[in-house]
């Protein structure tokens, strides 16, 4: 029964790989192809989410060296919400990519991290994680230099070299968590044996701190985020969505794998790597605004505040506290659904005019009527208007920060997070006023009905709605969310 | 007789090799050779697993003494195995770097070669051993020199220098143990080593007193020795050149196989000769041992950033052997069970995976024309397998889960986590991330940019040939299925118990 959990693992591997075989150069068949894989495939993602919690272990090496793939609530959470925004953005990428002889090479890259996007929601252990973690990082590379130029180029190499650092500093953590710990499967409240730790106690904030930064480079936590700004803005769209919207809640869902199923609660509380930590995301927070808020470039302003926003729930991670780590998951689904609405609404733009600076956007609001209300909405969303979903979530981190260990820090995070929500109204508020009311200058004789197609713009108006919708119906949302934080025992 | 019998086999052959006119001949020839002899390995893996063969042919100490432990029958099919596909995969590729006429001579060579490190490693007798490493080193020359070009030449005989000046560093430390010890033997150096250290002297020269400096000048001669036998920054001066500029087979098998019989003599000597205890407990000697780890820590770092600093792609990939040479040297200056796992996993790691690189630079310098990794963009696009292949290799020198790079660097980890040096842990992360930094814009370069889209229209298929190509698959295979598989885990840390 639990073998069934690889199907959503291996199916995209499986069919990117074959990509070229299969489609040879018949673009229309090449469409169809992945469409048919990608809805396949998240039915069988739901369907895995749908099954009991369950797991099998394979290739068993050593204790630490083996497969461990398993469901669990934290992983349906991840699981149904990477693939479904995978599904959105599928169709969203016929309209974008260019058909010109590369599409087959980005749609099989596409499947492919797909699959080890899938792998990693499933991840049942350290090892496992760690593979399927590198696995996305160069799977998902030829997306990031699809154009080829070498700007493009270099951003890729930045972004390979970030990741692998990152990743080895998580590596180096767990060298230890395999040493202290009883195992490095992931258990609710922490892996570490007392006995083995006896003595060697100091070390393991330091070994936090590590792993949470190593993971957290994904997840653009400061000083590892300067990849973002280089190579998104040359990514196309849709794949610097993905990244904002599923590759960066990846990390997140390692972060919390580290914090709360390997390090346990206990461990982390009270000490100075919370501290520095909580510090160290409010900064985070602090200048991707502040530096968003200074962009020009529209994809790069986007990205900065992409920064800012993952080191909301980051904060909400660290704080260690049910309020906040409601706030932190139900921003985690927000922020995926609203910034693959902003990168895929900036894209339609960018796409049709060509246009790529905030300030050439004047009254295109007039022309892309569509793409610039579903920007619009996931902009108040972000900005965290009720009853929008950002309202909610930065409810709960705000009271969750001042209900922690930390009050006084949980108050200059409220602070800063307000700041923040101001600094986020600035960047993107300016963008969706100019695009309606471009004022008395703006000729409308020029004016051409730029919309995309139908392709494109079907999956905004789903995201957009998406944001409001969650946002004034959250129930469920956050009784499953209280659920998992029953569970690790927070 | 049976580890005998393997090499003889493969020291026959090569004198038949060598008489023969035809190189086409002589290729078959050296599969042939190989071919018995692995298959003679293999049982010996078998039947060395039990209890250890033990052969003494003539009196103490000057006699032939075969001891083959598990470990030792673990190196012997490694050397063999690894040396059957560079062989197989040498016959589309050697045409390209050495003369129709020398072929025969060539492979002659690399079976007088492969024999030589199978019998440094099956004897027990120093005598045999160090007779052996010298055979090794001349035959090792010699397919550096086979190319008939003057830097072949000078690359070659840089290579010799620094090979018999660390052999006699070895003869020195060999000596010293004899004239300390009365035996020549790998048992029975322990036993008089051993007892002379309880205070009972039995040293041979009469009235002699400084027992515990000789045996420290022994060490240090014999860790001198192998160093520079074996490449260890900073005494490596001779491989890049070498590597570089030998026949890409020969490089294959110069890197992945020749210093690993080296290392794996001074393993025997800390391990058997020494006994590891009596080195850990002593001052001096712990001391030396905790340099050798230093260095090899050093080393790891030096290679990798010399290698970021090559524009020719095989002497990259060689100064990515500098720095592999510096693992095991931090692995055996541990001197602990994991490290010592680690060494011998990473034997096997090393040895299939350069093997890999080496010959895929062979094929893609042998196709092309070209060995300036400055002129390779777009060159995935034209040979699709071959970049692949080094593709795997590069990411498993990186540490890529599910390739056997990420097992070595993990059983690294866990060597280091145990001796409480932690801070090699960062030294082996920056490691990791250099080995990223040099070897992953290679395989960037051939795939994607604006190159590799202009190639991709010219369409031409620059692939060797499926008979060269399939062994370098075997090889990739192996990388993943040994990452996978826990036989060689079992039986290396049985050869491990066998010899602590």
């Amino acid at each position: 029964m639990s073998f069934w959990l690889l199907i959503p693992i291996l199916l995209p591997i499986a069919a990117g790989a074959a990509l070229p075989l299969v489609v040879g150069d018949n673009r229309d068949r090449l469409q169809v192809y992945v469409a048919s894989v990608v809805i396949l495939n998240t039915g069988f993602a739901v369907a895995a989410a749908g099954l009991g919690d369950t797991g099998f272990r394979a290739l068993e090496l050593t204790s630490v060296i083996n497969l461990h793939i398993r469901i669990d609530d934290l992983a349906r959470f991840f699981l149904v919400l990477s693939s479904g925004l995978w599904l959105l953005v599928t169709f969203y990428s016929f309209g974008y990519i260019k058909r010109d002889g590369r599409d087959k090479s980005f749609f099989a890259f596409f499947l492919m991290s797909y699959g080890a996007v899938m792998g990693a929601c499933l991840s049942g252990n350290f090892f496992t994680l760690y593979l399927f973690y590198e696995l996305i990082t160069l799977l998902a590379y030829p997306m990031v230099v699809h154009s080829g130029t070498p700007e493009a180029m270099k951003a890729g190499v930045k972004y390979l070299m970030y990741s692998f650092f990152g990743a080895a500093l998580a590596l180096v953590a767990f060298v230890f968590v395999a040493n202290y710990g009883f195992t490095t499967d992931f258990t609710p409240g922490g892996v570490l044996d007392p006995v083995a730790l006896a003595g060697n106690e100091g070390f393991l904030p330091f070994v936090f701190l590590l792993a949470f930064i190593g993971f957290g480079c994904k997840a653009y936590i400061w000083p590892l985020f300067d990849w973002v700004p280089a190579s998104y803005p040359l990514a196309p769209h849709p794949a610097a969505a993905l990244f904002s919207g599923v590759v960066s809640k990846i990390a997140v869902l390692a972060i919390v794998r580290t914090t709360f199923y390997v390090f346990g609660v206990d461990v982390v509380i009270g000490s100075w790597a919370q501290t520095a930590l909580i510090v160290i995301t409010l900064l985070t927070v602090f200048m991707g605004s502040m530096l968003a808020y200074k962009e020009k470039l529209f994809s790069k302003r986007l990205a900065y505040s992409s920064v800012s926003q993952l080191s909301y729930v980051l904060f909400g991670i660290i704080l260690l506290n049910p309020l906040a780590f409601l706030g932190a998951m139900l921003h985690v689904v927000f922020h995926g659904i609203i910034k693959t609405a902003l990168f895929l609404s900036a894209g339609a733009v960018t796409h049709k005019t060509g246009k790529s600076y905030v300030y050439e956007l004047r009254g295109i609001g007039k022309a892309m009527p569509v793409a610039m209300w579903c920007f619009t909405m996931a902009s108040v969303a972000l900005v965290g208007i009720p009853p929008t979903g950002g309202f909610v979530s930065k409810w709960h981190i705000a009271t969750g920060g001042i209900a922690s260990n930390h009050p006084t820090l949980g108050m200059v995070g409220a602070a800063v997070l307000l700041v923040s929500a101001l600094l986020t109204a600035g960047y993107l508020v300016t963008i969706f006023a100019d695009a309606f009311f471009p004022g008395a200058g703006f000729s409308y004789k020029k004016l051409v009905n730029a919309e995309s197609g139908k392709l494109m713009t079907v999956p905004l108006v789903i995201l957009a709605s998406l944001t409001l919708l969650l946002g004034m119906f959250p129930g469920a949302l956050i009784e499953f969310i209280n659920g998992i934080s029953a569970i690790i025992g927070i | 007789m049976l580890p005998i019998t393997i090499m003889m086999i493969l020291l026959v052959m090569a004198g038949v090799i060598a008489a023969v006119k035809d190189s086409a001949t002589a290729k078959k020839l050296a599969i042939a050779a190989h071919i018995p002899a692995f298959a003679l390995s293999a049982a010996m893996l078998v039947i060395s697993a039990g209890e250890p063969i033990r052969l003494a042919i003539g009196a103490e100490p000057w006699n032939v003494y075969v001891f083959v432990t598990p470990l030792a029958s673990f190196m012997v099919s490694l050397f063999i195995g690894v040396s059957l596909l560079i062989m197989w995969a040498s016959m589309a590729l050697v045409n390209y770097d050495v003369d129709q006429a020398r072929i025969p001579m060539y492979y002659s060579l690399v079976c007088v070669l492969i024999a030589s490190l199978c019998g440094v490693v099956i004897f027990g007798n120093f005598f045999n051993v160090f007779i052996l490493m010298e055979v090794s080193s001349f035959a090792a020359a010699g397919i550096i020199i086979i190319k008939n070009r003057p830097e072949n030449m000078r690359a070659g005989i840089k290579y010799l220098t620094l090979s018999i000046l660390g052999s006699s560093f070895i003869l020195m430390g060999i000596i010293t143990l004899y004239f300390l010890t009365g035996s020549l033997s790998v048992t029975g150096i322990h036993e008089s080593l051993v007892a002379g250290y309880a205070g009972q002297e039995v040293a041979l020269v009469a009235g002699y007193t400084g027992y515990e400096v000789a045996a420290y000048n022994a060490l240090i001669f014999i860790t001198i020795g192998i160093a520079l036998k074996s490449g260890l920054f900073p005494m490596h001066i001779a491989f890049p050149d070498a590597y570089a500029i030998a026949p890409s087979t020969s490089s294959a098998v110069l890197s992945s196989l020749v210093q690993k019989a080296y290392i794996f003599f001074y393993i025997m000597v800390l391990h058997k000769a020494f006994g590891i205890e009596v080195i850990m407990n002593d001052p001096v000697m712990s001391t030396t041992l905790f340099l050798v780890m230093a260095v090899g820590a050093a080393a790891m770092i030096a290679g990798s950033a010399m290698a970021l600093l090559q524009t020719d792609l095989k002497r990259m990939i060689a100064y990515s052997s500098v720095a592999q040479v510096g693992y095991f040297f931090l692995g055996v200056g541990m001197g602990t069970r994991l490290g010592l796992f680690a060494v011998i996993f990473h034997f096997l790691t090393h040895a299939v995976t350069k093997a890999m690189l080496f010959l895929v630079a062979g094929s893609v310098i042998q196709q092309t024309d070209n060995r300036t990794i400055d002129k390779m963009g777009g060159i995935g696009a034209q040979m699709r397998v071959t970049m692949a292949l080094f593709t795997v290799g590069a990411l498993s020198m990186i540490g890529i889960p599910l390739l056997i790079g990420f097992n070595s660097k993990w059983f690294f980890a866990m060597g280091i986590f145990e001796s409480q040096h932690l801070w090699l842990l960062g030294v082996l992360a920056l490691s990791s991330l250099l080995n990223g930094c040099y070897y992953l814009p290679v395989v960037v370069r051939a795939f994607f940019g604006k190159e590799a889209a202009e190639a991709k229209q010219l369409g031409q298929s620059l692939e060797l040939s499926v008979r060269g190509l399939v062994p370098i698959i075997c090889l990739a295979f192996l990388v993943v299925a040994f990452a996978v598989i826990g036989g060689p885990i079992y039986y290396i840390n049985m050869g491990i118990e066998s010899i602590w």
